[in-house]
């Protein structure tokens, strides 16, 4: 019965391969697309053994807080380091190459990041020196940078650009990220005395909770009441920002989803009408209405996932192979193939294969054989 | 006496086309006694097909009684009418009908794929029915590499490889040459005279009616009384 299938598969080849095709290149974008959608949903956990709250401006994470609330934040319990950290926004040389550069305390900012670590002479280097800065290994080994080489950093919202030496390269933790003192941003601007968010390392992680409340309460009825969240749970609500990309993703894949469905639909409804006579003939030999379905629908699945291997196939190595995470800053950090989009996306396919073929099929397999006979006869 | 091979009484198929009605067979009456080769004539539309159809089990009649070997073929499920097509029938058409992304040897296959015969002895049944109808040497042609009298000969072979009790032939000569058709019927002779077979076939084609030992007329859907 395989024999069969594959024979009539092969009978017109070109239209089985431009079928296979565009479920190949349809199957590629939904793939890409699920991995973006899944990546937009799974913010990248840097370092997560080690329990990191976030404390921004409740009324939003871009309005800026005052760099004394250092401090009263320390003073918690439960608080055993903290930090803090300002976006930077800027570029090196090329404005499409965006990375995540950040104004830190030089002095804690490795205390609450203990997922990264660095050579305790680079440390000190980095801390001594007030243009100094520090890359994780994965922006260093990309743009090549070596310990002391010069870096300016272009194109900043602030209105400045940082003129750095690279002092050290930390493995672990948020590794696409780029790192200078505060003191050289905050001097640069006149002294404003603005962070954009602290970080605070916790004791325990079944405390963030209590810590949390205890930070907020400390702001509540000021100018600058707080919200301390998870690292995890900041990182969430960040790419909340971006839900109504996720709406437009999902809706582009619906699309391509039912355009693929249509395209295996048209081609296996030819390709099937024109054989009600063969069904017919297959009947009149004894094969029942199930042989005849089973037949039909093989044919479709084996098109379908055939495409499906090459474009899933294809999205995986790509995807997976390329470090995309380099381009993306830690929102998309995690653009890889997981099983589950895997299985999305195959199970997509053997929906369309037995959606597409289901009703010619199935018109093939019950027609009375007789007017099936004639209608080609 | 034996069992006829069919036996038919009343029966009648009406054909419903919206609010049209067409009267295909109108009560018949007929009796096919087993190594009889039948031979249907009568013009277009005179229902010998539908007829043909109905006895080998692919149409249902709207009236009447029906016993193809001894069973009530209209009665049956669907499934179990194929099941039955695949043991008892042998069905040879006009245009061949053989699937041409397959050989000859596959085409013949085909209805021993329901079985459960190993591939061996599947080979052993193809071989034999290619041989007999003097195919052996173009088992490995496609339907297209053979002229049409050979692809009917494969469609006869197909035909026979189950080792049906019951032929039909829907105008087995009608899209041959007239060297061609008469090796065709030829063929059909020896089926019925030395294997026994009975043979209903369909046909205009008087010289195709010589070879058969009973030939019966429909007209307008009428089955006209034999001729003595």
């Amino acid at each position: 019965m395989w024999r069969l299938v594959w024979k009539n598969l092969l009978r017109n080849k070109r239209r089985s391969f431009l079928t296979g095709s565009s479920v190949a290149v349809s199957l590629f974008l939904l793939s890409s697309l699920a991995i973006v959608y899944t990546a937009l949903g799974t913010p990248l956990q840097h370092g997560d053994a080690i329990p990191i709250m976030m404390v921004h401006r409740a009324a939003g994470i871009v309005l800026p807080m005052t760099a004394g609330h250092r401090a009263r934040i320390a003073a918690v319990p439960g608080v055993v380091a903290t930090s803090s950290l300002t976006w930077f926004g800027g570029y090196w040389k090329d404005p499409s190459d965006q990375f995540g550069n950040f104004a830190v305390d030089a002095d804690t900012i490795f205390d609450v990041q203990a997922a990264s670590r660095i050579a305790p002479e680079q440390l000190a280097a980095f801390k001594g020196e007030r243009t100094a800065a520090v890359a994780g290994k994965q922006l260093a080994d990309k743009h090549q940078w070596k310990i002391g080489d010069r870096i300016t950093l272009l194109g900043s919202m602030w209105g400045i650009t940082p003129e750095l030496t690279l002092r050290g390269i930390f493995t672990g933790g948020p590794e696409d990220q780029f790192w200078f003192h505060w003191d050289y941003l905050n001097e640069a601007m006149g002294r404003p005395n603005i962070v954009g968010m602290y970080f605070i390392r916790i004791d325990r992680a079944e405390n963030a909770a209590r810590i949390g409340q205890a930070v907020d309460k400390l702001f509540r009825n000021t100018d600058t009441e707080t919200k301390t969240e998870s690292l995890n749970a900041f990182l969430l609500s960040f790419v909340s920002l971006l839900g109504n990309v996720r709406l437009i993703i999902l809706a582009i894949g619906s699309a391509v989803g039912f355009a693929i469905l249509l395209i295996v639909a048209n081609s296996m409804g030819m390709s099937i009408r024109e054989r009600t006579a063969e069904a017919a003939v297959l009947r009149s030999l004894g094969f029942r209405s199930g042989h005849i379905l089973r037949l039909f629908l093989g044919e479709s699945l084996l098109v379908t996932l055939a495409g499906a291997l090459l474009g899933v196939g294809g999205a995986t190595l790509l995807y997976d192979s390329l470090a995309l995470s380099q381009i993306g800053q830690f929102v998309f950090a995690d653009m890889r193939m997981r099983p589950e989009t895997l299985v999305f996306c195959m199970g997509v396919s053997l929906i369309v294969g037995l959606a597409a073929a289901g009703l010619p099929a199935y018109r093939a397999a019950k027609t009375n054989i007789a007017e099936a006979l004639r209608y080609v006869g | 006496m034996a069992e006829p091979v069919v036996q038919i009484s009343e029966l009648s198929k009406v054909f419903r086309r919206d609010s049209f009605e067409v009267r295909a067979l109108d009560r018949i009456d007929l009796t096919v006694e087993p190594g009889d080769f039948l031979c249907l004539m009568g013009p277009s539309g005179s229902g010998k097909t539908t007829l043909l159809n109905i006895i080998a089990g692919i149409d249902r009649p709207t009236d009447g009684a029906l016993q193809v070997l001894g069973e009530d073929v209209a009665e049956m499920s669907e499934d179990r009418l194929a099941a039955w097509r695949n043991v008892h029938i042998g069905f040879v058409f006009q245009t061949f009908n053989l699937i041409p992304v397959l050989t000859a040897y596959e085409n013949v296959e085909l209805p021993l794929l329901l079985t459960k015969l190993s591939g061996e002895e599947r080979k052993q049944h193809v071989l034999a029915v290619l041989k007999l109808v003097g195919l052996e040497d173009r088992i490995h042609h496609y339907p297209r590499q053979l002229s049409g009298g050979q692809e009917q000969r494969v469609a006869i072979a197909r035909a026979m490889v189950t080792d049906p009790t019951l032929l039909v032939a829907d105008e087995p000569t009608g899209d041959l040459d007239a060297h061609s058709a008469e090796e065709v019927l030829e063929i059909l002779s020896r089926l019925n005279t030395e294997f026994k077979k009975t043979i209903i076939m369909v046909t205009h084609d008087p010289r195709a009616a010589k070879h058969a030992t009973v030939t019966r007329h429909l007209e307008k859907g009428q089955l006209l009384p034999p001729e003595s």
